[in-house]
């Protein structure tokens, strides 16, 4: 698709490009005197409280993803962009069908498949209901429950399925910055699950299946280091991610920040492109990035955490 | 009647043509990004308009090459002047300048124009800026324009002479 073709969407995200949150904002939401202030300050910036009962951040993207859904020419983006919440929502279905619980409040959006319908196909255990892109994953993360294996196994089946349909997606909507920030999540998530296996004392295999090839990732040495307990730093550089190798050894959380304030620097290549997807994946990922950041200012808040131990949490921002 | 008419015709319609066509993409592409911004706020409607209305300039630099043409060659008056092959083909080479000139610089100037409503949507104090940079195209589709119609002036002023 030729870059212009984005011309209309580019234009509609620079214009609400100047109500992102800035990072004068997020310090004025961490310095709030308290979870009330902070909400304040937010409907100051054009945060509104939901009408209807509709949680606040799920309204803010909601609202950015309505935008970018009615501007984006090229379909395949945005599959690529939410199909993750898709395989999230079974997810959340089957382990709340079988903790005999409301499905309904766990469901995220946007995302391409009705979340009443990813309901009533896992309620009514009819995979035939989804589409084919979920259906034989569900039905195979379902049966594995049912049969009396861990939740945590058909959790690796959905989680696995779900880069790689990411991944496929990324790279058919030609977008390199899509397919960068989706690579980076994948190695994110074969660092935790080579990890956890090996800790958790699972099989080596179980952990190969689970894991989503990323070019120039070794897998298979990544998963012999983590069961070795050696060093997985060098096996992440020679992938080619050497901004997070030296935290490949740490805790989880550190990475976890150092690969969102990684997407931050990413995507802020893309504020100067006039044309082409990389704007507009940049805003959706800015805002999911904002949302996060007050999502976890609000709790802190609630929570009584102290200034600096927010600031130490929260990532960096786009604008 | 000869090709030489024939060549001075082609040349003038190229020039309308691709000055037209140039115009149109860039007119186009700015369009597209202007909507989005008047999608999100009505009010810059003013301002991006100036923006797209930039690269339509070509098309008009075009038309008033062909029209000077066909006026020098006798068929805007019903009665075409006698041209040899040579004299015609010199005729073609003087609209080529506004034909490849008009096409490429309104091309761009569009894509200039269209970045320049991003930049209006996020900082409209900064339009001056915008327009600026997207009029800085203009100067090549302006020497082009020039260097055709004095290529057609002086090849008549040769001919007659």
């Amino acid at each position: 698709m030729r870059e212009t073709e984005y011309a209309f969407a580019v234009a509609r995200v620079r214009a609400n490009e100047p109500a992102l949150l800035t990072e004068d904002d997020i310090g004025l939401l961490i310095s709030a005197e308290n979870e009330q202030s902070a909400l304040r300050i937010l409907a100051d910036r054009g945060w509104d409280e939901p009408a209807d009962g509709k949680d606040i951040f799920d309204l803010q993207a909601a609202k950015a993803w309505d935008m970018i859904e009615r501007s984006v020419p090229d379909p395949a983006l945005l599959e690529a962009m939410v199909i993750g919440n898709d395989f999230f929502n079974v997810k959340a279905a089957i382990k709340a069908v079988f903790s005999d619980i409301d499905p309904q409040e766990y469901m995220a959006s946007p995302c391409l498949c009705d979340t009443k319908t990813v309901i009533k196909a896992v309620t009514e255990n009819d995979f035939s209901l989804l589409p084919d892109y979920l259906a034989e994953y569900a039905d195979t993360a379902y049966h594995r429950i049912s049969g009396g294996e861990s939740g945590q196994s058909a959790e690796m089946i959905l989680d696995k399925a779900s880069l790689e349909k990411r991944l496929a997606l990324a790279e058919k909507s030609e977008c390199p910055l899509l397919t960068d920030i989706v690579k980076l999540g994948a190695v994110l998530s074969d660092i935790k699950i080579a990890k956890r296996c090996a800790h958790t004392g699972k099989k080596r295999e179980t952990a190969l299946e689970s894991m989503c090839p990323v070019e120039g990732l070794d897998i298979e040495a990544l998963v012999r280091a983590a069961y070795e307990g050696k060093e997985i730093r060098e096996i992440i550089a020679d992938a080619g991610f050497t901004e997070i190798a030296p935290l490949a050894d740490g805790d989880f959380s550190a990475l976890e920040m150092k690969c969102d304030n990684l997407i931050t620097e990413m995507i802020k290549k893309a504020k100067y492109d006039a044309f082409g997807p990389d704007p507009v994946v940049a805003y959706y990922y800015a805002k999911l990035a904002e949302i996060k950041n007050v999502r976890i200012i609000l709790s802190a808040k609630a929570a009584g955490v102290p200034t600096e131990t927010i600031k130490e949490r929260v990532r960096s921002v786009y604008v | 009647m000869s090709y030489g008419i024939m060549f001075a015709v082609l040349g003038g319609v190229l020039a309308a043509i691709f000055g037209g066509v140039g115009s149109a993409i860039g007119v186009g592409t700015v369009g597209r990004s202007a909507a989005g911004v008047v999608a999100e706020d009505p009010s810059k409607f003013g301002k991006v308009l100036i923006l797209q209305i930039l690269p339509g300039t070509q098309g008009l630099y075009g038309f008033l090459v062909a029209f000077l043409l066909l006026t020098r060659i006798g068929i805007m008056g019903g009665s075409p002047i006698e041209l040899t092959s040579a004299q015609g083909l010199m005729y073609f080479a003087a609209c080529l300048p506004m034909a490849v000139g008009g096409l490429i610089s309104g091309i761009h100037q569009g894509k200039a124009a269209a970045a320049g409503v991003g930049l209006v949507a996020k900082k409209p104090e900064e339009s001056g800026k915008a327009i600026i940079f997207a009029a800085m195209v203009e100067t090549y589709a302006v020497l082009a324009l020039l260097i055709s119609i004095l290529a057609i002036f002086n090849i008549t002023s040769i001919i007659t002479a």
